[in-house]
């Protein structure tokens, strides 16, 4: 007998579903400002103002705060004692974010009117409003809707996609914790029999894999 | 468990005919039929034969609706006569919520609270048993276990010394999948047990060649653990009719054919089918009443699935 992936997962599908709809009713009305910060982590971003790019990036570390200290360290790591450590390496990379993104080598002005600008619209926008729809349609139940900067699959996929405005040079630095988060949540929802969920860890890693090669813009 | 002569142990130490008016739901079963009880070898005190795991099925965190339904789960173990109720720290906030469904029941006295250390060093392996205590809301636990073997040296020191000490009844060692034989079958050839826990069911049956003859000669109690192979046994078998002489063997639903199947091996004390829905659970448990199958009638089981 070897063990299946499935035998190293202590919980059922309903309760990681159901941790969706418990946070939701927990931090209402909060996800009205996650959803006001992913709208205005872009816009920032396409300012000239170095200050405004700053502000994103700001708001992109508060949001993986958010994520490891409110869902995942008091939500998520009670059934599942990995993430508990996770939760800790949610904030390290909120400093990384700051620190890197914030004050040694900023993002790049977010131009959308280039075709890779365009192209990055496309992709944020089906991270904030379509993706957590696959949630949604896995727990039948809309109030398990999931939220940039709130929930960690949609945070890291959206924080992989901004990490293409940094250098390269130092873009790999922040896609450490994003790669082995998404490899993690992938390998979770897959033995969880969770087949839409899992496409936003997917998506993670193959927007990590471009994000590495990307060259600058 | 509050002092030596609780509820439970006083009730089952005069099991065979009590056993059946000591819970007044079994009076009120429609079948009623007996219960079904094995000898634990080092106490000579009988056990239900099915018992409760929490693997994957009791970790539900904080929620309070999945609380409250867990807690239905485990009120209709008991109502159904069960006794052992097994999880370990590895299984989350499974502990957590066995402790608020025993309260929420007010069953403490009722458990045969069966539980793992897993954790490595001696002062850590203290302080794990002394916050699953805590957890569980239990003076001492029925049965402490070495899970999977994890530190096993340090650990049966430390249990054998809280046996003695009255800290806790009875001791064993864990494994699952077949993991470690060789190192499991040395500890129970060599170390006073009380219980060991392994997988055996109707298709997994490594265990009859050298580890279930060894506890009947050693005098150990045998847990099987995932009986329904994780779950994989119903979803491979369940859309099957049951073979026609099914009922000769005791048998009415594929659960009582998986269970029953394995707690007729004369070495199995216990089988922990873990699951999260009442319905489940009364099927589960429906394996600890009536007759068990025979040698032949098993051996006929086990063909019957091999040739399905």
């Amino acid at each position: 007998m070897e063990y299946a992936l499935s035998d190293l997962i202590m919980f059922t599908p309903e309760v990681y579903l159901r941790l969706f709809i418990r946070f939701n009713e927990a931090v209402w009305p909060v996800q009205l400002l996650a959803l006001a910060a992913g709208v205005a982590i872009p816009v920032l971003l396409t300012r000239q103002s170095m200050m405004a790019r700053k502000l994103a990036v700001a708001l992109l570390s508060l949001a993986w705060i958010a994520c490891g200290f409110g869902f995942m360290g008091n939500f998520y790591a009670p059934i599942n004692w990995p993430v508990a450590y996770f939760g800790y390496a949610f904030a390290g990379q909120a400093l990384l974010i700051a620190a890197v993104a914030g004050a040694w080598q900023p993002p790049v002005r977010w131009s959308p009117v280039g075709q890779r600008g365009k192209a990055l619209i496309a992709l944020w926008l089906l991270m904030l409003l379509v993706l957590p729809w696959l949630t949604v349609a896995a727990a039948s139940d809309g109030r398990a809707l999931p939220f940039f900067a709130l929930t960690p699959d949609l945070t890291v996929l959206g924080s992989i996609l901004a990490t293409t405005l940094v250098p390269r040079a130092v873009r790999w630095l922040l896609l450490l914790i994003p790669i082995v988060w998404c490899g993690f949540s992938a390998l979770t929802l897959l033995a969880l029999g969770l087949p839409f969920p899992i496409i936003v860890p997917l998506a993670g890693l193959l927007a990590a894999a471009v994000a590495f090669f990307l060259p600058d813009a | 468990m509050i002092c030596n002569l609780s509820r439970r142990r006083f009730l089952t130490s005069v099991a065979g005919a009590i056993a059946l008016a000591r819970i007044p739901a079994l009076i009120a079963s429609p079948s009623n039929r007996d219960l079904i009880t094995k000898v634990i070898p080092a106490s000579g005190d009988p056990l239900a034969v099915i018992g409760m795991g929490t693997w994957r099925t009791f970790n539900v965190g904080h929620d309070p609706v999945l609380i409250e339904q867990r807690t239905e789960v485990l009120k209709a173990f008991f109502q159904h006569g069960g006794e052992l109720v097994d999880s370990s720290p590895m299984y989350g906030s499974a502990e957590a919520v066995l402790g608020k469904a025993l309260a929420a029941l007010n069953r403490h006295e009722d458990v045969f609270a069966a539980t793992k250390i897993w954790t490595r060093g001696k002062q850590d392996g203290i302080e794990q048993v002394e916050e699953l205590e805590r957890l569980w809301g239990l003076d001492r636990f029925e049965l402490l276990q070495i899970h999977n073997l994890l530190d096993w040296r340090v650990h049966m020191d430390t249990l054998k010394q809280m046996r003695a000490d009255g800290k806790v009844r009875y001791i064993g060692i864990t494994t699952s999948h077949g993991r470690r034989l060789d190192d499991f079958e040395d500890i129970m050839a060599s170390e006073p047990l009380d219980f060991v826990q392994l997988t055996y069911n109707v298709l997994d049956r490594w265990a009859e060649e050298r580890l279930l003859p060894l506890a009947r000669e050693r005098g150990i109690a045998v847990i099987a653990n995932r009986p329904f192979q994780g779950g994989q046994l119903f979803s491979r078998f369940q859309s099957q009719p049951l073979p026609a002489w099914a009922g000769e063997a005791g048998v009415s639903n594929w659960a009582e054919f998986f269970l029953k199947f394995i707690v007729s091996h004369p070495a199995v004390t216990c089988a922990i089918p873990a699951t999260t829905s009442v319905e489940h659970m009364n099927e589960n448990m429906g394996a600890q009443f009536g007759m068990l199958p025979d040698a032949d009638q098993r051996e006929q089981m086990a063909r019957y699935v091999r040739e399905l």
